[in-house]
């Protein structure tokens, strides 16, 4: 079968949470792109507001932490082919010092929301032998290796999210819907601005961990996703695909260069350096726990020292 | 980027092993009709077969004994007298027999790990300098190894294939050493772990294999595996869409290894090899 016929995705309706930005919006962007029919949540209403009016799709406000918020999603978007289960967090502090708001807030925003989420959507995907309807969880390689920092409740999210579909999958195949999780390594998104700490904000330090020495592209997402949701991967069910530069498959670049990267002076550190139990010090007291929970007269975390709502448009709070 | 550039894999060279039939030739179907330049391979006892198979895909026909280092040296200088460079190579000849544990001799064992495992490692090896020709960071070259659901799990308490298992297994973490040295060389190498496709490996599986009841009742997809869909697989890994993806094992197989029913199901006896 000619590629354009495998892989086609015109007019299939996709709903993506959390498609405002980062890797949700990039995947927003293929799809649109290939003439497929896009709606996007998310719970900043002006990015929200602004990537739908950049890519032409539907965008609306949803906290899907709450089931109103759930229940809102259900109505607005109705009927679909394909439910990308993007939306995600992270919080990160020392281990003797992570709260259970941390814990609870990250398990409920990546691993709650997408299963409620899913079983509410389930009467709306409407599979057929030949073509299942597809639903697709955006993971992370931090479900399979801790590469560094301290995110405990973002890798255990990650993984259980990455196991959910091995559950359901039986069943699910049954009325003709594909779930699968994509494992994604660094792309250039909010989350990983937070993270690189390179001199020049270039993430040249992660690109220096990553086996491929680089991080992925808007295309290297959108492939993946297009392969599930065609007629390409109907295949595929109940599975994880990876998609990092091999960070799994490959720690060499790790042990080689004996390095680690410490979450709070978010340097690289010789290896020799990380005792077990890790002593974490924290680079600065006022140093906020997670991304999505800075005040506006926080500091923004990119390390400019100017206040949060001060610093570049895409961290602006709404 | 459009889905025709994004999956793209026209004018890309590519070599199959064992593609005379089954998976092989299913892949070699989809990757001709996309404009690659097909290259198949088989044993020298399957030529005549692996003739009519290039004659039927209009790819061209090569012969090799992957268990043996000089015969694939062969298949190199072969393959040189009309292509420089190698972009895909796809490392799919395996074979099994069931045995039981009690009768298997080493000979029998032995031919099964250089069949399915070190059949990897030297193909790999000697086509490495073609397959380094043309990778640069924007376009990798890729090394697919077609692995099994066998290799990940026990799929059958019934199957006396030890040896068969032993080798995917060994040949899917070989995969991901192989992706750690040749990354820095842009080179892409993966694994497709294919479930139940129809082909020849399931059809002379012995008495009690009985298709419908391996669709419906044991794989959730309620069917086998098609051309397309392995096709797809390897486009996906060979193309820039899937060019971030390095040391994966891609499981195909219509979500066989997660449903529950399998286990006990795989009914074996006899012999088959592809």
């Amino acid at each position: 079968m000619k590629i354009k016929e495998l892989f086609d995705i015109q007019g299939k309706r996709f709903f993506i949470t959390g498609g405002h930005t980062g890797v949700g919006r990039m995947i927003a962007e293929g799809i649109v792109q290939n003439g497929g029919s896009v709606s996007i949540c998310g719970r900043r209403s002006a990015l929200v507001q602004k990537t739908s009016q950049d890519l032409l799709c539907t965008g609306f406000t949803a906290d899907i932490t709450t089931d109103e918020g759930i229940k809102r999603c259900v109505d607005i978007v109705g009927d679909i082919d394909v439910l990308i289960n993007c939306a995600g967090t992270s919080f990160a502090s020392q281990f003797d010092e992570y709260s259970e708001y941390d814990w609870d807030k990250t398990i409920g925003i990546n691993l709650t929301a997408p299963f409620l989420l899913t079983q509410a959507f389930l009467p709306h995907l409407k599979g057929t032998k030949e073509q299942p309807a597809v639903i697709i969880n955006i993971g992370s390689t931090e479900a399979v290796v801790a590469a560094g920092g301290s995110a405990y409740g973002y890798n255990a999210s990650k993984a259980a999210l990455m196991h959910m579909p091995f559950k359901l999958q039986e069943n699910l195949a049954k009325q003709y819907i594909n779930w699968n999780t994509l494992n994604l390594g660094p792309f250039d998104t909010e989350l990983l601005s937070f993270l690189d700490q390179s001199p020049d904000n270039d993430n040249s330090h992660i690109k220096e961990h990553n086996p491929q020495k680089r991080i992925g592209t808007k295309n290297e997402v959108i492939g993946p996703i297009i392969y599930l949701s065609s007629k390409a991967g109907q295949y595929i069910k109940g599975r994880t695909i990876e998609v990092s530069g091999g960070i799994t498959a490959y720690l060499g670049n790790y042990m080689t260069k004996g390095n680690y990267l410490d979450w709070h002076t978010k340097q690289w550190m010789p290896i020799e350096s990380r005792t077990y139990p890790y002593k974490w010090k924290r680079a600065k007291p006022e140093d906020p726990k997670g991304l999505f929970d800075i005040g506006k007269d926080d500091l923004c975390l990119c390390n400019s020292n100017k206040k949060y709502k001060h610093c570049h448009g895409e961290h602006l709070w709404k | 980027m459009e889905i025709e550039h994004l999956f793209s894999v026209e004018g890309k060279v590519a070599l199959i092993t064992g593609a005379s039939r089954g998976i092989g030739k299913m892949i070699a179907s989809q990757l001709q009709e996309n404009g690659a330049k097909v290259y198949i391979a088989s044993h020298p006892m399957d030529e005549e077969e692996n003739i009519q198979t290039a004659k039927e895909l209009q790819c061209h026909s090569l012969t090799v004994d992957v268990t043996n280092v000089d015969s694939i040296k062969q298949l190199v200088r072969d393959l040189e007298k009309s292509e420089d460079h190698v972009d895909i190579l796809i490392n799919n000849a395996g074979t099994c027999f069931d045995t039981s544990l009690g009768e298997i001799e080493r000979k029998d064992w032995q031919y099964i790990i250089d069949l399915n495992l070190k059949s990897v490692f030297f193909m790999t090896q000697q086509f490495l300098f073609l397959l380094m020709k043309n990778a640069t960071p924007e376009n990798r070259s890729s090394v697919i190894n077609i692995g099994s659901i066998a290799g990940l799990e026990n799929v059958g308490v019934n199957h006396d294939g030890a040896g068969y298992f032993a080798a995917k297994s060994g040949q899917h973490h070989l995969s991901k050493v192989l992706a750690g040295d040749l990354v820095q060389q842009h080179i892409n190498v993966n694994t497709i772990a294919p479930g139940p496709f129809e082909t020849g490996i399931l059809g002379r599986r012995g008495i009690d294999y009985n298709p419908d009841m391996f669709c419906e009742e044991m794989n959730p997809s309620g069917r086998f595996g098609e051309a397309e869909d392995i096709g797809a697989a390897v486009i996906l890994l060979s193309s820039t869409a899937g060019s971030f993806i390095v040391g994966e094992t891609l499981v195909v197989d219509g979500g066989f290894t997660v449903s529950s029913h399998h286990s006990n199901k795989w009914i074996t006896t006899g012999k088959y090899d592809e």
